[in-house]
């Protein structure tokens, strides 16, 4: 079906509030863990958390052994069952870039084939505040301290390095750990 | 009010879809069109990818980039889109669009074969990098087959999509922030009710060019109806450093050069 679009229409937003405001946070949340391991894996009867806890050594071995550090530790391993069987695994990560901070999942099949990347929040700010870890500790969890509420707004950022090849990295970091995160929380597929 | 919006990694960005829905009972839980149009979106995006994307060798792009001279290939209609675009931008723009970075401008062409398009390597030393405008190409298609779904669904148009700040809205007014390329932050900046937004660094060279208070310049934004004209003109903008540009004004556009401020 064909659909007509209009022409161009925008209007500029009040440049003295622009001028003198601070500039805000920005914050998007798009899914929960849970939604998204629910959109990643349908056919799943039920989902089990499991906290995998490698220990710092084994950490290592693995950063070493993938070409470059894990960032933490401790994972938690959302498995999707059907039945008796395992159908794959949900795991949530953050990154940081030169200044937002992404959290992001990545559904992976039984077989550690990637089903779905998405991004769970995205948080655009200061350079010099995602560079502290006590102000990247505060958005652990949920709401941030003082991101622009967007209420019914509806609100996108246009700008000329939002890059997303820390989420890349990530993914291909989490895809390769897959097999050893799995077998560490007991889980033989 | 309903709006959904999904995020994912995508064209070397994060893209972000979104469908506003009339207000109205909660859909049932399950499968409903506005998760239809955002599968479609997200095959779309891929379907650009697989076909311009100069870092996939098996790309169309990919293929004429290792291709000897004298070749011909059968690419993709999104493909021939884009070359046909871009090729109409290189001469308007009098060569300053040129997608092959200045490897042979006239030595690549696309001919038409019974409905089919043969892209066509004279040099063996030419390649071709869509990436100034693929990304609008991409959010255009995402953008089109998302409203069709609605049409199809019977419900006005409402979607937009945002590919790190290429975007593009149809039927929802969207506020645009800026983001402060030196310290982060996010400022509010337009309204965009319809049409497309596109922004990219200002060039070097152009800001050099400049005199005063306008060196100050650090990006460039470009709104027109659709992203891929966005985004070619910005570079427009961002290499010659005129705002006003014929070619700008030829396509009924705006283009703003921000200074480091965002004022």
């Amino acid at each position: 079906m064909r659909v007509r679009y209009r022409a161009v229409s925008f209007s500029l937003l009040a440049p003295a509030v622009v001028v003198t405001a601070p500039a805000p946070s920005f914050a998007v949340d798009y899914l929960t863990a849970e939604q998204a391991q629910a959109e990643c894996f349908p056919g799943a009867d039920r989902f089990e958390l499991r906290e995998v806890d490698l220990s710092q050594e084994r950490a290592d071995a693995l950063g070493r052994r993938l070409g470059a550090p894990l960032p933490r530790s401790r994972w938690t391993l959302r498995l999707a069952w059907r039945g008796g069987e395992l159908l794959g695994a949900l795991l949530v990560d953050e990154v940081v870039g030169k200044f937002e901070r992404i959290t992001y999942s990545v559904g992976l099949a039984a077989d550690g084939t990637i089903r779905q990347v998405e991004i769970l929040s995205y948080r655009e700010s200061h350079g010099q505040e995602v560079r502290l870890p006590l102000w990247r500790r505060q958005f652990v969890g949920k709401s941030a301290a003082s991101p622009l509420r967007l209420g019914q707004d509806i609100a996108g950022i246009s700008g000329a390095t939002l890059s997303c090849a820390h989420v890349t990295e990530g993914v291909r970091r989490i895809a390769r750990a897959f097999p050893e995160l799995l077998r560490a929380g007991g889980v033989t597929p | 009010m309903t709006v959904l919006r999904r995020a994912r990694p995508a064209l070397g960005t994060v893209v972000e879809l979104g469908i506003r829905t009339s207000p109205g009972p909660r859909p049932a839980p399950g499968p409903c069109w506005q998760e239809a149009a955002l599968a479609a979106g997200w095959a779309a995006l891929a379907e650009v990818e697989r076909a311009l994307s100069a870092f996939l060798p098996q790309s169309d792009l990919g293929r004429f980039n290792a291709a000897p001279a004298g070749a011909g290939l059968a690419v993709r209609s999104t493909t021939a889109a884009v070359l046909r675009l871009s090729r109409a931008l290189w001469r308007e723009s009098g060569g300053l669009l040129d997608v092959s970075l200045g490897t042979g401008p006239e030595a690549w062409s696309l001919e038409e074969f019974g409905g089919a398009a043969l892209l066509c390597k004279h040099t063996a030393d030419v390649r071709l990098d869509l990436g100034g405008v693929a990304k609008g190409h991409a959010v255009d298609r995402a953008l089109e087959v998302m409203a069709e779904a609605a049409a199809e669904a019977a419900q006005p148009p409402a979607c937009w999509v945002n590919a790190g700040g290429d975007l593009r809205t149809c039927g929802v007014a969207l506020r645009v922030h800026l983001r402060d390329e030196r310290s982060g932050g996010a400022r509010p900046w337009i309204e965009l009710r319809e049409g497309a937004v596109a922004t990219s660094d200002f060039h070097p060279r152009a800001r050099a060019r400049l005199v005063g208070d306008a060196r100050r310049a650090s990006h460039v934004s470009v709104i027109s109806s659709r992203c891929c004209l966005s985004d070619a003109l910005t570079k427009v903008v961002a290499l010659s450093g005129r705002e006003d540009h014929p070619l700008v004004l030829a396509h009924s556009a705006r283009a703003f050069i921000h200074d480091r401020h965002l004022r």
